[in-house]
């Protein structure tokens, strides 16, 4: 058993190629932002060079992962993630600042950011804690609980001001939703990210109006049944909450710049020079691609710097303005079978580690996945994550390969064990 | 149950990616207008400046407007220039300078715009406009500059320039770009947030050939400018002229204040300079230029500079004592010259003579009973305690205050408290022999001539005054937010010394500006310099009963204060009451400017 479980030609070869694929879009995308007059390949000026460099890197990672014991990999979940809290913290002392938030450990002109470390340890100790305990999350104590594993990490790279990673987390929610618990609770969620988005299109006195009619309909129709109209009670109050703590929450909790984003979103012309410029001049680039695109090292919108940010949040529009409908559609097509494809894997684990973190990357991906193109086209705000295997970013594409291939590991283990 | 929601998550993918692919279609197969707009044409984010706000005199004449000017962009990487040198013509820029320009603008991007020219005139424009189509890369945008109809009032409006890297760097709302303008001094920087207006923002599409082609997406994505607001001072424009003409060739200043509101009238300060100086291309040549002046045009007298108020302090020394009952209105002593150097005669004097005559002396002896209260046997405990009190009741008069007026940058003079003699001389180390200088308003005492007019203000209210404002409405609307302030002192008091104040003008050191239909009271002062010429002030006010002005007038090195300072104040009363001049021989005295006599030693 133990000479099989080393065999690297047991791992997924389907989840193996489109990574592959990504990775090399990826590259020759970053290659293509590069082009100027006066910048050589060759050197650590030239984002394509330090990617190579790093893709490089993280294959080497990648293949050691798979001389690995998987009991080892279990077994250092709990020490993994308390090293990446170590890191974060450590990271307000030494760590340098990156457009605005101070995340980044420097080292020989290499940058890598914890926070990206953070979501791989913890995917790991996720798992490791569904395994060992029989959680019942139906109960609220136990989904606290395993909150807090999420919400710690999560609150320290919010310190650092990267608001996007921070929120990444918040996809963990999609495993405790595999693993059992409440749909209620996840359409309750649903609802008040919904009437947030509602309060920023209508004045909330008319929300308040809206809903309190609502109210008082669905309290006509409930028959004067004692428990619904207490519930539906709750439901209001909470709503009215919602509604109250928006302008609360836009005014005063966020950043200038983050309420500026989610606005240009409702109103594009709000701030033309900021995140509505950044979303029109996207959407341009993209469309000028048409059909079948400019080619390959002809996109004019995305190299003129017009998009900013173009090799790592807005990769996405030098893929759409080079490679044009086909291209576009190609990488969604990719991304849409991997995360299927995990899906599918993770349900057929017999082991619950395993499976869970199976389900963790396949939210963190999934996350990553929408929220980055969704922005790129101009229908979400702008939040700056990555698109994992293709932005530029050393640190994102060790980490999500990292998650991906020690998922990969897992399963050729399982494999290994079912052909037996 | 599970694997319903296995089914959910591939449905979830599935979908969001149908939603995806939908929105690819529609952007890039549907909707056309990207690839018309990219085929070679640029998109270009274009700035609309605001027209900075009117500002208006309390007769709503018009003091500050603006004209038009331009700027020109450059974006590097669209630079093309068919003949080289009829550019350089052009623009007026010598080919070093073309270069600097172009290296420091790539620098910053090659495909940005940056500053290239600035403050270019109407009329220049126009001359420019036909050679614009032989270059490419080049944009103008239009840039309102001030125009100053009305030369004067230099230091109170103050002046527009081009925003500093520092301001840049607190500007945390991340308005301002490099090369917008931001007021600078005065009124200008105080309502710089009123007057500037919001800039708006224009997506044009400009085609190979480098034309605008008109807007993006039928205007959808721009955001409207909005102008400055019109502000109303309540300054006098009028007046404020005819006593900056009064004060040409000398160095001092003069503030006026409307008693019963609080009001400023007038703020002059001397030696001055054209605003217009300071608009459009020569900014930085002539600030510099005004910088090294020596007299210091740049400095604001009126706010800025502080000086020891000489005699019109003795009417305070007056209040606090009566106040205190440490002297009655029919009280006379003996005064001789023992104690100070003295121009009085030496003889019997009741406050009213002390006050209209100026005796040094006898101030003296007032300011020892209320330094010296007998409240503790050990005179130095006694001193401290004395001058603790005296220091709340000259507070209460506005000194050592900035008077919260509506300017940026102000002194608010210095009135000493125990805490600085104790530092000087080491606590219980120093008695009223120490501080007697201060009796006479010499000494550590240093007050702005806006305090002395603010003075003048609470003597003429008897005993109350209005916080100093300037901005009296915005865009039509009244802005009303003085605060009333009472100084805790018996009304009869007041009337009392007002009595002496009228005959000081009519009989005493003021006579100079004595008018026989306006009755004008006030206190001259004679500052000693150890620099050179004593410092010549005056405050006062008219008429007598419900007065309309309060006036402080402080000249430097113009010898006594009965000579410049309160012809001045008095042509400026009579000016501003009754709109005109008939004392001419006084006008013709001021205006000559020499005052000092032979008997006046440095």
């Amino acid at each position: 058993m133990r000479k099989i479980q080393n065999n690297i030609f047991s791992i997924d070869p389907l989840i193996t190629i489109i990574f592959l694929i990504l990775v090399f879009i990826g590259f020759i995308s970053i290659f293509s932002t590069q082009i100027q007059d006066d910048v050589v390949f060759f050197s650590f000026n030239n984002e394509a060079f330090k990617q190579l460099i790093w893709i490089i890197f993280s294959f080497i990672i990648l293949i050691s992962v798979f001389f690995l014991e998987h009991r080892f990999i279990y077994n250092l979940a709990v020490p993994l993630y308390i090293f990446s809290i170590f890191l974060l913290i450590i990271v307000f002392f030494v760590g340098v600042e990156v457009s605005g938030s101070k995340s980044w450990f420097s080292v020989f002109g290499f940058r890598f950011q914890p926070s990206e470390f953070s979501k791989f340890s913890t995917a790991l100790l996720i798992a490791k804690i569904f395994d060992s305990y029989n959680l019942n999350l139906k109960s609220l104590k136990n989904l606290m609980y395993v909150s807090i594993v999420i919400l710690l990490p999560s609150l320290l790279i919010l310190i650092q001001d990267d608001f996007g990673t921070a929120l990444v987390f918040s996809s963990f929610f999609l495993v405790f939703f595999r693993e059992g618990m409440s749909i209620h609770l996840v359409l309750f969620i649903i609802g008040i990210v919904l009437i947030f988005l509602l309060g920023l299109i209508f004045d909330s006195n008319i929300l308040y109006i809206v809903f309190s009619v609502c109210f008082l309909i669905a309290i006509g129709l409930s028959k004067k049944n004692l428990r619904k109209i207490v519930n539906l009670f709750v439901i209001y109050v909470f709503t009215m909450i919602v509604i109250n703590g928006q302008g609360v929450i836009l005014n005063d909790v966020l950043k200038p710049y983050q309420k500026n984003r989610i606005e240009s979103l409702i109103n594009p012309g709000g701030d033309p020079l900021g995140a509505g410029w950044n979303i029109t001049q996207s959407k341009i680039a993209i469309g000028s691609g048409g059909f079948f695109g400019k080619g390959f090292l002809n996109g004019t919108q995305t190299r003129l710097d017009f998009v900013p940010e173009q090799s790592t949040d807005f990769i996405f529009s030098v893929v759409g303005e080079e490679f044009g409908f086909v291209g576009s559609v190609f990488v969604i097509f990719l991304y849409s079978l991997l995360l299927i494809r995990i899906v599918q894997l993770a349900e057929n684990q017999k082991d619950i580690f395993a499976r869970v973190f199976g389900y963790s990357i396949f939210s963190v991906l999934t996350f990553h996945y929408i929220i980055n193109i969704a922005m790129t086209l101009g229908m979400f705000p702008v939040i700056g994550i990555p698109l994992p295997f293709i932005s530029y970013g050393g640190s994102s594409l060790l980490s999500f390969s990292l998650l991906l291939f020690v998922f990969m590991k897992l399963n050729s283990v399982q494999a290994s064990l079912l052909s037996r | 149950m599970t694997g319903n929601r296995t089914i959910f998550f591939k449905l979830f993918i599935f979908i969001v990616s149908l939603l995806f692919i939908s929105r690819l279609f529609f952007l890039q197969i549907y909707d056309t207008s990207s690839q018309q707009l990219s085929a070679n044409n640029i998109l270009h984010l274009e700035t609309v400046f605001p027209s900075r706000g009117i500002i208006v005199d309390v007769n709503n004449k018009i003091i500050v407007e603006n004209q038009p000017a331009y700027d020109f962009y450059v974006i590097p990487n669209q630079l093309i220039i068919s003949d080289t040198s009829q550019f350089l013509k052009t623009f007026n820029i010598s080919l070093d300078e073309f270069y600097e320009i172009i290296n420091k603008a790539k620098k910053y991007s090659k495909h940005k715009p940056s500053i290239f020219y600035s403050g270019i005139t109407h009329q220049e424009f126009a001359y420019m406009q036909n050679q614009f189509s032989n270059f490419k890369g080049i944009y103008h945008v239009a840039k309102p500059i001030r125009y100053y109809p009305k030369p004067q009032l230099t230091h109170l409006l103050g002046h527009v320039g081009e925003i500093s890297s520092q301001q840049l760097l607190n500007d945390s709302i991340n308005y301002y770009k490099i090369g917008d303008l931001i007021g600078i001094g005065g009124i200008e920087k105080y309502y710089e947030k009123l007057l500037r207006g919001t800039k708006g923002y224009e997506l044009k599409v400009y085609d190979v050939k480098g034309q605008s082609v008109g807007s993006y997406n039928n205007a959808q994505n721009d955001s409207l400018v909005l102008n400055g607001k019109k502000i109303k001072l309540s300054i006098d424009s009028d007046l404020q002229i005819y006593i900056e003409k009064l004060l040409i060739n000398k160095v001092g200043s003069v503030v006026a204040i409307e008693p019963s509101t609080g009001n400023v009238l007038a703020m002059a300060s001397s030696p001055d300079f054209n605003l217009n100086f300071l608009t459009g291309r020569d900014y930085s040549k002539n600030y510099l230029a005004l910088q090294n002046d020596s007299l210091k045009p740049i400095f604001n007298r009126a706010l800025m500079a502080t000086y020891p108020p000489g005699s019109m302090f003795k009417l305070i020394q007056s209040l606090i004592g009566l106040q205190n009952n440490l002297v009655n209105y029919n009280d006379k002593i003996f005064i001789d010259h023992s104690n100070i150097g003295d121009l009085a005669p030496i003889g019997y004097y009741d406050l009213k003579q002390a006050i209209i005559k100026s005796s040094n002396n006898y101030f003296f002896k007032l300011f020892r009973k209320i330094i010296n209260r007998k409240k503790d046997s050990n005179t130095y405990v006694d001193s401290r305690l004395g001058l603790i009190e005296w220091n709340n009741y000259v507070k209460n008069f506005g000194l050592g205050s900035s008077l919260n007026i509506d300017m940026p940058i102000l002194s608010s003079g210095f009135v000493p408290s125990y805490n600085y003699y104790d530092d000087l001389y080491g606590r219980n180390r120093w008695k009223f022999s120490n501080i007697y200088s201060l009796s006479i308003g010499q000494g550590e005492l240093l007050v702005t001539p806006l305090q002395m007019a603010n003075l003048a203000a609470i003597i003429a209210n008897r005993g109350i005054y209005y916080t100093p404002k300037i901005m009296i409405e915005i865009d039509g609307k009244k802005v009303v937010n003085q605060t009333r302030i009472n100084t805790d002192i018996d009304i009869n008091h007041y009337n009392y010394i007002i009595d002496a104040m009228e005959d000081a003008v009519k009989l005493g050191s003021a006579r100079r500006g004595y008018m026989n239909d306006i009755i004008l009271c006030g206190k001259t002062s004679t500052v000693q310099n150890p620099h050179g010429y004593d410092h010549s002030g005056f405050i006062g006010f008219a008429p007598k009963e419900k007065p309309k002005i309060a006036i402080s007038s402080y000249i430097e090195n113009a010898g006594q204060g009965g000579r410049a300072a309160v012809s001045i104040a008095s042509l400026a009363v009579e000016y501003y009451i009754n709109n005109g001049i008939k004392r001419k021989w006084l006008e013709e005295y001021v205006l000559l400017g020499d005052f000092i006599d032979e008997e006046d030693t440095e």
